[in-house]
């Protein structure tokens, strides 16, 4: 318990002014009734300290962070108390405390002796402490006007007290037989008196707290209660006049503290007296929420979907009470059974199609759940009789996940009537937060998939890498290089150069129609399918015949594939070209770049006849300096960002200029120059260059 | 890239298939169902017409040759007509003139079937 000093004030300061009066009592005033004027000096102190402890207590965080609970027992403990005490103050009074004065004809108490002190202090801290602990269960939820209500009791609580000090109100108690007709001795005195018990009334409303209570805490409150309200009453009637003798201000805030009580208390337990009844329902709806909030939790944190389905069967049992349930998951526009519980899965597809399907049709229209509560009865699923002759009422709701139906949940009951009209909401609030997790685990397993077709793709980009050659042959005079990048991932463009002897050196640049794996997979066969033709056949031709054959009878036939192949002949200083539909060879000379444009359509377009008919076949000498530059389509068709190709003409300039480098510089330059180009593009198609230069 | 567009229009026996924008691997099965769509329904005197078909790729020069097999067996054929000069080099170069009628009117094609 922390203390502030403002509190300290409020608790310490009335403390040491009680002390203070109790002090004086006991030396000077042990009989006699004090004079007037001192009295008053006597009264105004404990009214002081009195307004200040009430304004300390009730700012002690002691009190505001006690749970509801705690409250209500506290208050009803000072109640008994308060009763006991002054129960035990009644017996003893007549005689030791109190004696009769003949003189004034009335009874005189002996303020000095030392139960006085005590019965007076705890009349103090326990009737300060029912007030404050009344002003919190009162500010429970606390409305716009709680506040002002309570200070205008309060208000009046202190006039009153006020004016029965100013009045010089004597030390004289109506009798308990006056009660009858009016509290107060004046008119003032009464209206002010009406005014604490209208606004203890109107406080006497607020009681939200006993909405927090469960069906058995209400019970207890209402029992316990009506117990201590009579108590209360009690000390209305038998001693409120006893400390009112002691002290007018103090016995005011204690009598009107126990009107108070008594008017709050009653209207409490006539509270919860209403509530009783709903207190079950209450307690079930407040159980049911907590538990789907609960549900949520979990469901949310599944990402596998046998598990989601496992789980949702299990909690759709629990959410509304059912025997079985089941789920079932749309695919397509078809529904398949995913899961159940309490219920074989066989069982379940033994349900007569009449009602499965008259089900689903009906819960694909309805906003809320649906519920039919005797299923016999209902013409709809009426047949289910022939199922389970024992089935009563049947909770469906559609699982829908952004706007698309994933499925329907299910849940049973044996007995008709078995789920309450209620349950249609929470049933499909459950069926929504299913929609999310089963949603989400499909976003989640997507995701996975694309990173693991990311990731092997990744993999089949190495291994079409590899099948690039990783070192060029070593001729001497002979420069080669070549260098292939792909759209996607995985790409068809290859590129090939094949030592077959040591005076024959095969060039070959190909490109498969179409794109990602498929090309791919095309590209990795055509260059087994070349490595093992090249030694059996001496002319480019030929080799090309035979991989149109090949292709013609092993690929798809929207597949075709472009080709250039060369032999070139070290010895002889010459290459033979053919070109199958493929974009034409530069060469590079010094006095030029020439473009040979051989005849030749692509390879698996038309038969071997056809296809070997048309293909022309040339035979370019090689001198020293001369280069040839092969490419796919890729590198021409290239855009940049404004639209614009690569084209040939750019590509034939950049030869000329290239024309005295080396094999490796050109293919990197030109290189250099198409990623310049294409900055900024995304690649749409593949790029292969290769260049072969006579060095000597 | 969904610039791409595929227009039919049946005069008589003869069906003229239009295209516009960008045939590649993206487009190239909305050509694809098309020229099914024709051959189902045994509608097998085919005219394709480019002109405003801006770029051929080779997944888009593939549907044809999917097709011209299955067109033929049932004694049609696929013709071409109107291609713009870049369609028509890259075409040209694969050799396609060697397998397939491409003529510069649409017309003409039609009248091809017509008189055969």
């Amino acid at each position: 318990m922390k203390i502030q000093k403002q509190h300290a004030i409020g608790i310490f300061i009335p403390v040491l002014l009680f002390l203070f009066v109790v002090a004086v009592d006991l030396e000077f005033f042990s009989v006699e009734m004090l004079p007037f004027v001192p009295n008053q000096l006597r009264e105004v102190i404990l009214g002081v300290a009195l307004a200040l402890f009430v304004w300390g207590t009730s700012r002690l965080d002691w009190f505001r962070d006690r749970a509801l609970l705690q409250k209500l027992w506290f208050l009803g403990i000072c109640v008994v108390v308060l009763w006991s005490g002054m129960r035990l103050l009644e017996l003893r009074m007549s005689s030791d405390l109190t004696s009769w004065d003949e003189s004034v004809d009335r009874a005189v108490h002996s303020f000095g002796h030392p139960l006085w002190t005590i019965l007076f202090l705890g009349v103090v801290v326990l009737s300060v402490w029912i007030f404050v602990t009344l002003k919190e269960l009162i500010f429970v939820q606390q409305g716009k006007k709680t506040e002002r209500n309570f200070r205008f009791l309060l208000i009046f609580i202190f006039l009153q007290m006020a004016y029965n000090l100013a009045g010089g109100k004597e030390r004289v108690v109506v009798v308990p037989s006056n009660w009858g007709v009016w509290y107060g001795d004046t008119i003032l005195e009464n209206i002010f008196f009406a005014f604490v018990i209208l606004f203890g009334f109107i406080n006497g409303f607020r009681c939200k707290w006993i909405h927090y209570l469960n069906k058995r805490q209400k019970v207890g409150v209402f029992f316990l209660g009506g117990l201590l309200t009579p108590l209360a009453l009690f000390l209305l009637f038998r001693s409120s006049d006893t400390i009112q003798n002691y002290s007018v201000v103090v016995g005011t805030f204690a009598n009107s503290l126990v009107w108070f009580y008594v008017i709050y208390s009653g209207m409490a337990l006539l509270g919860t007296l209403f509530q009783l009844p709903s207190a079950g329902l209450m307690d079930r709806r407040i159980r049911e929420i907590r538990s789907l909030q609960a549900l949520s939790a979990t469901i949310g944190s599944i990402f596998n979907m046998e598990e989601l389905v496992s789980k949702t069967t299990e909690l759709a049992l629990r959410v509304v009470g059912a025997d079985f349930s089941w789920v079932e998951l749309k695919e397509g526009s078809t529904y398949r059974l995913a899961g159940s519980r309490g219920v074989r899965q066989e069982d379940v597809e033994k349900i007569p199609d009449s009602v499965r399907k008259g089900i689903r049709k009906e819960v694909a229209q309805q906003e809320r759940a649906l519920l039919i509560n005797h299923l016999s009865k209902n013409k709809m699923t009426a047949e289910i009789k022939k199922w389970r002759p024992r089935v009563g009422s049947l909770l469906a709701a559609r699982i829908q996940f952004k706007k698309k139906e994933m499925g329907i949940l299910y849940a049973l009951k044996s007995e008709t009537f078995g789920f309450v009209e209620e349950s249609r909401g929470l049933f499909q609030a459950f069926a929504d937060q299913v929609a999310m997790a089963l949603g989400n685990v499909h976003l989640i397993q997507v995701t996975i998939e694309q990173e693991v077709y990311h990731e092997e793709l990744k993999l089949a980009h190495d291994a079409q890498m590899r099948l690039l050659p990783r070192e060029m042959p070593q001729l001497k005079g002979v420069e080669l290089d070549g260098f292939c990048m792909t759209a996607n991932e995985i790409g068809g463009d290859f590129y090939d150069v094949i030592q077959v002897s040591k005076e024959r050196l095969d060039v070959v640049v190909g490109d498969v129609s179409g794109k990602g794996p498929s090309a791919a997979f095309y590209m990795a066969e055509l260059k087994g399918v070349i490595q093992a033709l090249a030694p059996h056949f001496s002319s480019p031709k030929k080799i090309l015949i035979e991989v149109n054959k090949f292709l013609r009878n092993h690929f798809e036939k929207d597949t075709f594939v472009t080709m250039v192949y060369g032999i070139f002949l070290p010895a002889k200083k010459q290459i033979h070209l053919a070109r199958a539909g493929h974009p034409p060879v530069g060469l590079v000379r010094k006095d030029g770049v020439s473009w040979l444009e051989t005849k030749g359509i692509g390879l698996g377009l038309d038969s071997d006849a056809q296809f070997g008919k048309r293909l022309e076949q040339k035979v370019v000498p090689l001198n020293k300096g001369d280069a040839l530059f092969l490419y796919t389509d890729g590198l021409i068709e290239a855009r940049n960002r404004k639209g614009e190709e690569f084209g040939e003409e750019m590509l034939g300039e950049m030869l000329q200029k290239l024309h005295d480098r080396g094999a490796e510089e050109m293919v990197t330059e030109i290189r250099q120059e198409l990623e310049t180009f294409t900055k900024g593009v995304s690649r749409h198609d593949d790029v292969t260059l290769v260049a072969l230069r006579i060095s000597t | 890239m969904s610039d791409f567009e595929v227009k039919r229009k049946d005069t008589e026996d003869v069906s003229v298939v239009y295209l516009k924008g960008y045939l590649d691997a993206h487009t190239a099965h909305e050509f694809e169902k098309a020229l099914q769509e024709l051959v189902d329904e045994n509608r097998v005197r085919i005219v394709v017409n480019l002109a405003e078909l801006s770029y051929i790729s080779s997944a888009g020069l593939g549907v044809f040759m999917g097709f011209i097999e299955d067109v033929r067996k049932k004694k049609g054929d696929i013709k071409l007509a109107e291609p713009t000069d870049r369609v028509f080099r890259v075409l040209d170069l694969l050799g396609f003139p060697a397998l397939y009628e491409i003529f510069k009117q649409e017309a003409e094609a039609i009248e091809k079937y017509r008189s055969s």
